[in-house]
């Protein structure tokens, strides 16, 4: 394929980043010019901060909890994140199968038909997008938390032990969440199955897994994607778990090997 | 050096072929047809043009190059494959500025090109909301964006109302003379004819013919008037020294060069009888059709007649 004729043609390197640019500011009018973007991110947001603040309001009128040793003020700020996770999973998800759903991945794919460039220039805007909405979520579902147990209890702060750690994994793991579901969504190509593929991995499954036989169900359990890489917003680690970033690695790898079969599949299959 | 070469392409799915060692050059300057019966194969090489779909076998390349080196790929070759393949939530100023963006065109290259196909009112409003015909526009209007020396359009008059199809057919003619290549398929011969130079007909994944358009007519055509007579040899002498071809077959006499009125009055002023006289005209419709018969996938079966006890 790659005679002499054809080497002469390839562009320079620094012609090669300048077309990557040009993709990635594509890639980024693509995301901010469809209304369900701007609604998944608000809903992630007002799902984190939201339900911090109502599950903070609940522990401060609940006596129950000054005497319980497991209460923990700065976890009790990311209830919020079972529900905010799947709006960006979502999103990630529809942000390729949107493409796939309209036909417009055809009229993508022939303006940019190097398929592996297209896909990452999308994961790190879609990528990038999440990154500053978990952050804003995460920290603020803990200020939040914080300020209305304060009336109460003695508040964290983001100095205390494992509190930055946990804040910010918290950010990180909603962020990853999002990819898993644009690498999901790569895979499977249509938004339904896609989501309801999303939603088996971090809802569906991990119960279930639960009822394996333990001599090898503790290590699938361990393992699994959800639960290894939620360990990075738990203050104290479960010693049967991976640890924090331990746990945040599988679950990298796992949304790696995702997107190395969407990537396989995407440069394979007729689009 | 602005064509698109087709070189031995083929594309087989599991069990079927859809695509059969296809070979021809699409060049500048003239409407070329690509007209085949429906599956034929015609999508699904512009496809594998676009490199949207992998070639089992063989090569295409724009103005000499693989699809995947051409360094803007939209200011090289502009597509219409189907009017829809756009996101419905996007403006259609918005579709086409992230299309521009991805290939380097500038953004004041949106509107223009959004004028040039008549939708610069409606440029802020969502696609979803569009008729067929202004999605066809946007899809030109695509197309267009790269200012590309190529044009490509798959069966761009489908479902258009008249006006629409009028538009489309000047469009193509004035891209054509200022010098592009034009590549645009359909299964209507008659609308190749109201549109088209040259023609690449094929019929299963193979190629038919290739050839201009007045070549097509003289070869795949014939027109004669069909003559019955009780003295076909006088006849046939007269008709010859005034220019005709006569030929005699089985119990008529078919006459070419020359019309059936003035074979007509020939015949009377030398007071030859006539039984019968027909201009038998072969259309360009039915000069595909005989061409394309062996090779329609899905024939229409014969009308069942219920029988009624």
């Amino acid at each position: 394929m790659t005679g002499p004729a054809s080497v002469a043609v390839v562009p320079a390197r620094g012609a090669a980043n300048r077309g990557f640019a040009r993709i990635l500011l594509s890639e980024w009018t693509k995301l901010r010019t469809v209304r369900s973007t701007m609604w998944a991110l608000i809903t992630t947001a007002v799902l984190m901060i939201g339900a911090a603040a109502a599950i903070g309001m609940a522990a401060l009128g609940a006596e129950e909890n000054d005497a319980n040793p497991s209460f923990n003020v700065i976890e009790l700020s990311f209830q919020g994140a079972v529900l905010a996770q799947l709006s960006l999973a979502t999103l990630g998800a529809l942000a390729i199968t949107g493409e796939y759903r309209t036909g417009m991945i055809r009229t993508s794919l022939a303006a940019v038909p190097w398929r592996l460039r297209l896909l990452l220039a999308k994961a790190l805007v879609f990528g990038g997008v999440a990154f500053v909405v978990s952050m804003i979520s995460a920290f603020g579902a803990f200020f939040v938390t914080q300020a209305i147990l304060s009336a109460r209890y003695d508040a964290a702060t983001l100095v205390d032990p494992h509190a930055f750690r946990v804040v910010f994994g918290a950010g990180l793991y909603l962020v990853a969440t999002g990819l898993l579901g644009l690498g999901v969504g790569t895979l499977i190509r249509h938004s339904a199955a896609a989501i309801t593929a999303t939603v088996a991995i971090l809802f569906v499954l991990p119960p279930m897994i639960g009822i394996l036989p333990s001599s090898w169900g503790r290590t699938v359990t361990k393992y699994f994607p959800p639960n290894a890489g939620s360990q990075i917003a738990v203050v104290v680690p479960d010693p049967g778990m991976l640890g924090p970033w331990g746990g945040f690695a599988v679950y990298c790898l796992w949304i790696a090997a995702v997107f190395l079969a969407a990537t396989y599949l995407l440069r394979h299959r007729d689009a | 050096m602005t064509t698109i070469e087709v070189q031995d392409l083929t594309k087989t799915y599991r069990t079927t072929t859809a695509v059969s060692r296809l070979s021809f050059t699409v060049r500048p300057g003239r409407v070329t047809g690509f007209l085949g019966p429906n599956g034929a194969g015609k999508s699904t090489t512009m496809r594998m043009i676009l490199n949207l779909d992998h070639p089992t076998n063989g090569s295409i390349r724009i103005n000499g190059r693989p699809y995947t080196q051409l360094r803007d790929p939209l200011r090289a070759i502009g597509a219409l494959l189907d009017a829809k393949a756009a996101h419905g939530g996007r403006s259609a100023h918005n579709h086409l500025l992230c299309l521009a963006q991805s290939n380097g065109i500038s953004a004041k290259r949106v509107g223009q090109v959004l004028d040039q196909v008549g939708l610069a009112s409606v440029a802020t409003r969502r696609i979803g909301g569009f008729s067929l015909g202004m999605g066809q526009r946007l899809g030109i209007a695509a197309a267009m964006l790269g200012d590309p020396p190529v044009l490509m359009f798959d069966e761009p008059v489908n479902g258009l109302d008249p006006e629409g199809i009028m538009w489309i057919r000047g469009f193509m003619r004035a891209m054509a003379a200022e010098g592009r290549t034009v590549f645009v398929s359909s299964h209507l011969m008659s609308e190749m004819a109201l549109t088209a130079d040259h023609l690449i007909v094929i019929g299963k994944g193979r190629l038919i013919k290739d050839a201009g358009m007045a070549e097509f007519v003289g070869g795949g055509t014939e027109s004669y008037v069909r003559v019955r007579s009780p003295e076909p040899a006088e006849l046939a002498s007269l008709l010859t020294d005034r220019g005709a071809e006569v030929s005699s077959v089985d119990d008529h006499l078919r006459v070419r060069k020359m019309p059936a009125a003035m074979i007509g009055d020939l015949a009377a002023a030398r007071g030859i009888p006539l039984h019968e006289l027909v201009a038998q005209e072969t259309s360009l419709e039915a000069a595909y059709m005989a061409m394309t018969k062996d090779s329609v996938e899905y024939h229409l079966g014969t009308p069942i007649v219920s029988e009624r006890k």
